[in-house]
């Protein structure tokens, strides 16, 4: 048993109360009874004395030593009583028993009157108590007061003890031996007594019942809520995780927070370098269009609203590089900072098969030129960006001179074949900016940027029709050459619109035609075209 | 005579009222007058002896007599049975005898007068001139 426990504490302190009372109240009573029992015995020898007291009187008035002696020995019958004598007129008239004056047993004397004469003193009665024994009574009699006293307190304490110990400290200790089992959670309640209903003990278990319902109900939405927080967390981690969109976090500085499997693959980085390169700006490493990211970024920070644009990246893994859509939202939050979260879609193939299409759409598949519809296009762009008063361009129509023949001299490969070549000189004289195109059949159209002044224009045309010069091997063994008439307009001085400038230019290149051909002429507004009569027609 | 029975019967007669009790002893006692005292130490058998140490013998009368009772009753203040149970007890005792009791006061007087020691007590009256009062005393009720 545990020393510490309640009830041997109220134990302890319940006996060394009570033993506490039995010392210090039985000394008190053992001391007052004794002295009772002692002036008890006192007074009876002094009622003794008033018994015999008459005929002791008679005894020592007539000085009758017969009749005295008969008092002294009555007297010393009683066993409280050791010595008596009879004193009349100054001698021993009756004694009996020990000397009555010695110095340990004081005596105890009454004054014996006349019996017929109040005031006349006749002698005196004195006795010798037994003192011993009356210690000796007084002493058992006290003895006797204090045992039945300590008694009565063992046996109260010996009741409050069971009392306290059955109505407070055992079910107390039931009480907290009960809750030390109970786990918060389990559903276990405190039980009581019906004998403690109402009492402190029935309302301290009903306390802490209701404690306990209430820490389970909590615990338990704590559960609840934990099991949904998980839940949500795999949740969102799956779609983090295994999401084939890259999905990563930057702080503004371009320094990577955190990113997604698919981010990895995606840039071909080692899943473990955030860890590595702290500092590292992750946007420059990754994006070869870093300005371009690095400003969506800002942008995304200060208007607050994704921004997103294809963006090349550099890939570590494979040659070439990926296109990817990125997305960046601004995604700051107290804990983390200035953050700015980005998703990237691997939009290489798109971009790819999309600059496929453009190139099936604007290419002449022949020649590898721009079609039609390119040169078009190129050519009201140039309208439309030419500010007013600003740079002139030039525009050439080109038509060959004997395609028919060798077409249908030599057959479709033949023509193919000079259209090629005709195509490939015709790129080679001009500059990269310029536009060459070839219309259809055996028409090209040349759009010439920055063609300032008319001198350049000829001197190209004049290149141009020059490098025809070279004979073509059409078919094994056949070598033919080609002739070119060209029509010349400038803009803005022959047209300010694609088709007024192709109008004219083909005005100037049918003129050509009619002239002799494999030459070039420049529009002339005033209808008459002005064709180089220097150039010899072949 | 019988004008000393008619003077016997006034002294009966007004006898409770201012009876007079006369303490005699014999005419040649030497001793003239006594205390109360030394009578009530006679009569109590204290002392046997007058105070000139002559021997003396005290005479009674008989129980029942009206003049006994008042005579102890004025010198020790205690009714006949008290006294009786005071003698009963020295008796008891041994060696000690109360008064020897005599019939009347006419043979108390023929006593005193034939006994020097006797000393006796009766009513106020004239008396034989062998007998000489010590002490007159006056029962006031």
């Amino acid at each position: 048993m545990n020393i510490k426990s309640l009830h041997i504490k109220v134990s302890l302190s319940v006996a060394a109360a009570a033993l506490f009372v039995v010392i210090v109240s039985s000394q008190f009573f053992y001391q007052r009874s004794y002295e009772n029992s002692f002036s008890d015995s006192e007074r009876s020898v002094q009622q003794l004395l008033e018994t015999v007291q008459a005929t002791a009187a008679i005894a020592a008035y007539v000085g009758n030593r017969e009749l005295a002696q008969q008092v002294v020995s009555g007297l010393t019958q009683n066993d409280i009583v050791v010595g008596a004598k009879i004193t009349a007129n100054n001698e021993i008239i009756g004694q009996n028993g020990k000397s009555a004056d010695s110095k340990k047993n004081p005596l105890i004397s009454i004054v014996l009157h006349s019996p017929f004469d109040e005031k006349e003193i006749v002698g005196e009665l004195a006795v010798a108590p037994n003192i011993p024994l009356i210690a000796l009574r007084a002493r058992d009699s006290a003895m006797a007061t204090a045992m039945g006293l300590a008694a009565q307190a063992a046996v109260v304490a010996l009741l409050v003890l069971i009392l306290v110990y059955g109505m407070m400290t055992r079910p107390l200790s039931y009480l907290s031996g009960r809750l030390h089992r109970i786990t918060p959670g389990d559903g276990s309640r405190l039980d009581v007594h019906n004998l403690h209903r109402g009492d402190e003990i029935g309302l301290l278990a009903g306390d802490i019942n209701a404690l306990l319902h209430t820490v389970e109900k909590m615990l338990e939405e704590e559960r609840q809520l934990r099991h949904r927080v998980e839940l949500l967390e795999t949740r969102f981690r799956g779609i983090f995780e295994d999401s084939s969109a890259g999905i990563f976090l930057v702080r503004e500085q371009g320094t990577l927070v955190t990113a997604n499997p698919a981010f990895f693959r995606l840039t071909g980085l080692a899943e473990n370098h955030p860890v590595e390169h702290v500092d590292d700006n992750i946007v420059a490493r990754v994006f070869l269009d870093q300005e371009q990211a690095a400003s969506l970024i800002k942008l995304a920070l200060i208007s607050k609203r994704p921004h997103s644009a294809d963006l090349r990246i550099r890939c570590e893994n494979s040659d070439g590089v990926r296109w990817v859509h990125c997305i960046f939202s601004p995604a700051g939050n107290a804990q983390q900072g200035v953050t700015v979260e980005g998703v990237m879609y691997d939009v290489t193939q798109r971009k790819y098969s999309e600059d496929r299409i453009r190139e099936l759409a604007e290419k002449d598949s022949l020649t590898g030129l721009s079609n039609r519809q390119a040169a078009e296009t190129a050519l009201a762009e140039l309208v439309q960006q030419a500010p007013v008063g600003g740079s002139e361009f030039a525009i050439m129509m080109i038509d060959l001179d004997r395609f028919k023949f060798i077409n249908d001299t030599y057959g479709h490969d033949a023509g193919d074949k000079v259209l090629y070549t005709v195509a490939q000189r015709l790129r080679k004289l001009v500059r990269e900016s310029d536009v060459v195109a070839r219309l259809g059949g055996d028409e090209f159209l040349l759009l010439l940027n920055h063609a300032g002044n008319i001198d350049m224009v000829e001197r190209i045309a004049r290149k141009i029709l020059d490098a025809q010069q070279i004979p073509i091997d059409v078919q094994p063994g056949v070598l033919e050459k080609i002739g070119m008439s060209i029509g010349i307009a400038l803009y803005p001085d022959h047209g300010d619109n694609p088709l007024s400038l192709r109008k004219h230019a083909d005005q100037a290149m049918y003129a050509v035609k009619r002239q002799g051909k494999n030459n070039y002429a420049i529009y002339c507004p005033e209808g008459v075209s002005a064709v180089d009569e220097d150039v010899p027609a072949q | 005579m019988a004008r000393v029975m008619l003077l016997i019967v006034a002294l009966i007669l007004s006898g409770p009222l201012q009876a007079q009790i006369l303490v005699i002893v014999n005419a040649h006692n030497p001793v003239a007058t006594l205390e109360k005292k030394q009578i009530v130490d006679l009569f109590m058998g204290r002392v046997s002896v007058f105070p000139n140490k002559q021997p003396a013998q005290t005479l009674d009368l008989k129980a029942g007599t009206p003049l006994r009772a008042g005579f102890y009753k004025y010198l020790t203040g205690k009714n006949e049975a008290q006294v009786d149970a005071y003698w009963a007890t020295l008796v008891f005792a041994g060696r000690m005898s109360p008064p020897r009791q005599v019939a009347d006061e006419k043979a108390l007087i023929q006593e005193v007068a034939a006994e020097p020691a006797a000393i006796a007590y009766v009513s106020k009256q004239p008396l034989p001139a062998n007998v000489k009062v010590v002490m007159e005393l006056a029962l006031d009720e």
